[in-house]
């Protein structure tokens, strides 16, 4: 058995049944680093994680009640705070900096019994889609070197698809979650604005960003994202619910679902290889019984417009704290307080994350910009819910086509940031391989908390349409 | 000169709100700790935090809106103000902008002249920067401790008016148990925005803004100052800029302050951590209900109701402390005036900061002194006892030896010894009958050590007397 192959219900069945230790999971799982760290995906193994692995051993032979998540191996973003570990969203400013306390989702992870490995690469700040401006470095696609490996949680899609871990986190703020799973194959979901507590996640944009995990599979999805959803006292944004159920529907029938997809989404679809793969999901579903249904959802072109003013405008002034006086690198020689923030800035941030301050400021000092901006975003949802009306879900692609090549860049933020600007939950999953068997994935959204439309669907997917295809 | 000018001063009020706990984390609101010792990752801007807001500082500025006649915003929001200093951890201030939880309220000065409030809204305190030598220092305790900031409407004529405006202000938010104001700790400031214009004229001139004054004898200096400044410049026909100036306590004078600083652009947006918020009637009700009395309203009480004397009231609501204290008093000792008296003398010259004694305990020694169990000049060594020792009134006379133990016919050879001893004070009795009397009485408490009915001795000393 590779114990690192293993999805994140299987191993912890197997793990409470006792059929491998956890200290032999997380030795796998350092094996596969090592050898995958070409890659670049892991840029810190926790030196605690053996004993941590030993201690949960030793619980299970004490016969103490083990968690949803014992015997599993997760690693998270470099953005998400561990107590005690660093984490440095990738920035040179903050490279040395160790965080005093852990985000809610890895204390929920904790309880749970989770061993928290490590963190992986991504793109500086959550800011971009092909982990190019980490300070370690750009991560490789897990396939195939020559491709993006997408981004911004570039390294925790690539440390699934390699089996590094038998799950990770990632951020989502405009398709940073989704992006990399299609590019790499495996699955990752934006859950709805709200679910999961941002409490201890670097903000980029707080009214987009969202965690979520990356997984083997769909329903590893749903159950991991049980977990680190509910309501947080620390995040006045989560929504009011103690816990969520995003797996009942899973197994379920498709037959007499109402499945939608967008007309100028579709329009916008250039490759060929990418329309004929989505087109065979199309009629795959519609034999399994499934109705399909195109509606057109009114200024939906726009969502990349609100997406930049609002985020842009959001990160200028969430990123303001990191001002070279308290905890990041300060710039030397500095004869004031005004030249330590010029200077310490100056050299801390990188080029991409530069020019979105620059730009989030510039929104900012237009007045009512930021402020109209948020008032389509409503207008988008609100078109959204009602032609949303009666459907389950909604289907699109997750890209254009297959990861681009490692030096090419893509346009198609509007796939990845519309779930986002709608505050609505989307999962991408593989679901197509081309002729050099790199994956494509494909985006099902639903409306705000019906994430259990989108898992019932995603693993009947998975399930079945591989015998087709 | 003056007369042909009208002064409009409009002022702007922070106060720091009397809460437990910062407005959007759980670190204490407290003055005077060690520096930095009351800070957390959310109050300090760690990475991946976010304000959590206070229900009780909402409370508390919606109760200070009810107490100046403003109306309550069932929705209102927060926003970012953004600019970089070294006293502001996230780079940003959470505070209201457009729209605030109060607007549109008033205050009456005694004049009956009522002075606008345009809102009331809550934000976050700074951290305070010290500069010693060549080293400047950061304290954050303060960083996220909750304000309130009034804004008047440009109705203040005059430096005394603005200044019985602050008090009046200052009892209000002091007597609603809102905020503190102690000016000396920092936590009442002000700014100061004026501007002259001819008498009659409607065309207001030209407005100028000053910060950060910190008393009232700097409010009322700075408008004055800044009043005759802008006078003289339009008598001379020059022109006021729009401007901020500098008040400098020390030269009693204002400078203007670099025009960069002055105009300083905040960026301002609907913070996206903090969803709108929404007061829901129900609440603006149930802290109507609960409004404790203003000053105005209690010195009304007092003398229409209990029949006090204005001075007398005047004296107990001066220091919220001993109102709060008659108050609970008056709930269980019917009698108004007396326990006024009690109040001002006995009780009193027995407090320095705090009254450590019990509304019950004190009570019950005026009942004490009322049966004659105790002197009233043993009333007040007994206070103090009991502000030590905690201890039940009666049990402490009893160790102390106060009771009045004298049985009044024990009182009879005593005096008759002491008129033997003093021929000369029965000679001047007939001169200076009551002087003699309490002379008498006197000399009879010393021997007994307070512990003789003094009413009772009084009588059988004039007895004595008028028969000698």
């Amino acid at each position: 058995m590779e114990l690192n192959k293993l999805g994140v219900i299987e191993a912890n069945k197997k793990y409470i049944d006792g059929e491998f230790s956890a200290v032999e999971m997380v030795n796998a799982c350092i094996e596969s680093i090592k050898e995958h760290a070409d890659k670049n995906a892991v840029i810190e193994v926790f030196d605690d994680a053996i004993c941590c692995a030993e201690k949960l051993d030793a619980k299970r032979e004490a016969k103490e009640k083990l968690g949803k998540l014992a015997g599993t191996v997760v690693l998270v973003k470099d953005n998400i705070l561990v107590k005690g570990k660093k984490a440095t969203a990738s920035s040179n400013f903050l490279k040395n900096f160790e965080s005093i306390y852990s985000a809610t989702v890895v204390n929920k992870m904790l309880s749970e019994d989770a061993i928290i490995l490590g963190r992986t690469n991504m793109d500086e700040f959550a800011m971009g889609s092909d982990g190019s401006s980490s300070i370690y470095g750009k991560t490789k696609n897990a396939i195939d070197d020559n491709y993006s490996a997408g981004g911004s949680s570039s390294g925790s899609a690539v440390a699934v698809k390699l089996n590094d871990c038998t799950f990770a986190l990632g951020t989502d703020t405009g398709g940073s979650i989704r992006f990399p799973a299609s590019y790499n194959g495996v699955c990752g979901v934006k859950p709805t604005y709200g679910t999961v507590s941002r409490n201890g996640v670097y903000a980029y944009a707080s009214s987009f960003n969202q965690v979520g995990p990356i997984t083997k599979n769909a329903k590893d999805s749903a159950y991991v994202l049980e977990i680190i959803a509910g309501v947080d006292q620390m995040d006045m944004t989560t929504l009011n619910y103690q816990a969520y159920d995003f797996s009942s529907l899973i197994g379920e029938d498709v037959s007499g679902k109402v499945y939608a997809v967008e007309k100028n989404i579709s329009s916008l679809i250039k490759d060929k290889e990418c329309e004929s793969y989505f087109n065979a999901l199309v009629d795959f579903i519609k034999a399994k019984g499934g109705v399909i249904k195109e509606i057109e959802i009114d200024n939906i072109l726009r969502v990349g417009d609100v997406y930049k003013l609002v985020a842009y405008a959001e990160a200028s002034s969430n990123l303001s704290r990191y001002d070279g006086l308290k905890y990041t690198t300060q710039a030397q020689d500095c004869l004031s307080a005004q030249e330590i923030y010029v200077k310490s800035r100056s050299q801390g941030f990188g080029k991409e994350v530069k020019k979105r301050i620059m730009l989030g400021n510039y929104i900012l000092s237009k007045k009512e910009v930021y402020a109209k901006a948020k008032n389509l975003q409503q207008l988008i949802i609100n078109s959204y819910n009602e032609k949303m009306q009666g459907v389950d879900c909604l289907l699109l692609p997750t890209s254009f086509g297959v990861a681009p090549k490692a030096s090419e860049n893509r346009q198609e933020c509007i796939l990845g940031v519309l779930a986002n600007v709608l505050r609505a939950p989307s999962i991408s999953i593989p679901y197509a391989k081309n002729k050099e068997g790199l994956p494509l994935g494909v985006q099902i959204m639903a409306k705000e908390l019906d994430e259990k439309k989108i898992y019932q669907l995603a693993v009947s997917i998975e399930k079945n349409y591989g015998e087709v295809r | 000169m003056r007369d042909k000018y009208d002064v409009v001063v409009g002022l702007e009020i922070h106060a720091e709100l009397k809460s437990k706990t910062k407005v959007f984390c759980s670190c204490a609101n407290t003055y005077g700790a060690e520096p930095n010792t009351l800070v957390c990752p959310v109050c300090l801007a760690l990475p991946g935090t976010s304000p959590v807001l206070n229900k009780k500082c909402v409370e508390l500025t919606i109760k200070s809106g009810l107490m100046t006649n403003c109306k309550i915003n069932e929705y209102n929001y927060f926003e970012r103000k953004n600019y970089f200093y070294p006293d502001l951890t996230k780079s940003y201030q959470i505070s209201q902008v457009k729209v605030p939880i109060c607007v549109d309220g008033y205050v009456t000065l005694s004049s009956g002249k009522k002075i606008g409030i345009s809102d009331i809204h809550l934000e976050e305190d700074t951290g305070k920067l010290t500069h010693i030598g060549d080293k400047s220092y950061i304290d954050y305790n303060r960083g996220g401790v909750p304000l309130i900031e009034t804004v008047t409407k440009p109705d203040i004529s005059s430096a005394d008016e603005a200044v019985e405006f602050l008090e009046t202000l200052r009892g209000i938010y002091v007597y609603g148990d809102i905020a503190e104001c102690k000016l000396e700790q920092g936590g009442m400031r002000f700014d100061v925005n004026l501007s002259v214009k001819k008498k009659g004229s409607t065309e207001l001139g030209k407005r100028v803004e000053m910060k950060n004054l910190n008393s009232f004898r700097s409010v009322k200096r700075a408008i004055e100052y800044e009043s005759a400044r802008q006078i003289a410049l339009l008598e001379e026909g020059k022109e006021v800029l729009g401007e901020t100036r500098k008040w400098d306590e020390d030269k009693n004078e204002n400078v203007a302050m670099r025009a960069k600083l002055a105009t300083a652009v905040y960026r301002c947006f609907a913070d996206p951590d903090l969803p709108m918020l929404h007061i829901p009637k129900e609440l603006v009700e149930e802290i109507r209900k609960d409004l404790p009395l203003t000053i105005a309203q209690l010195k009304e009480l007092y003398t229409k109701e209990y029949g006090l004397t204005e001075y007398d009231a005047g004296v107990i609501t001066a220091n919220k402390m001993f109102s709060d204290f008659y108050n609970e008093c008056i709930k269980l000792y019917n009698k108004p005036k007396e326990l006024s008296t009690w109040v001002q003398s006995e009780l009193m010259r027995n407090v320095k900061d705090k009254i450590k004694i019990s509304p019950e305990h004190f009570v019950k020694i005026i009942e004490m002194a009322d049966a004659k169990k105790i002197s009233r000049t043993n009333a007040v060594p007994l206070i103090a006892e009991v502000m030590k020792t905690q201890k039940d009134p009666e049990v402490l006379a009893k160790e102390m030896d106060i009771i009045n133990s004298m049985d009044d016919s024990n009182l009879e050879p005593l005096i008759d010894a002491l008129i033997e001893a003093n021929p000369k004070a029965v000679e001047d009795f007939k001169t200076t009958p009551d002087k003699i009397i309490t002379f008498f009485a006197g000399q009879l408490m010393k021997q007994t050590r307070g512990k003789a009915n003094v009413v009772k001795a009084k009588e059988i000393i004039l007895s004595k007397l008028q028969g000698k």
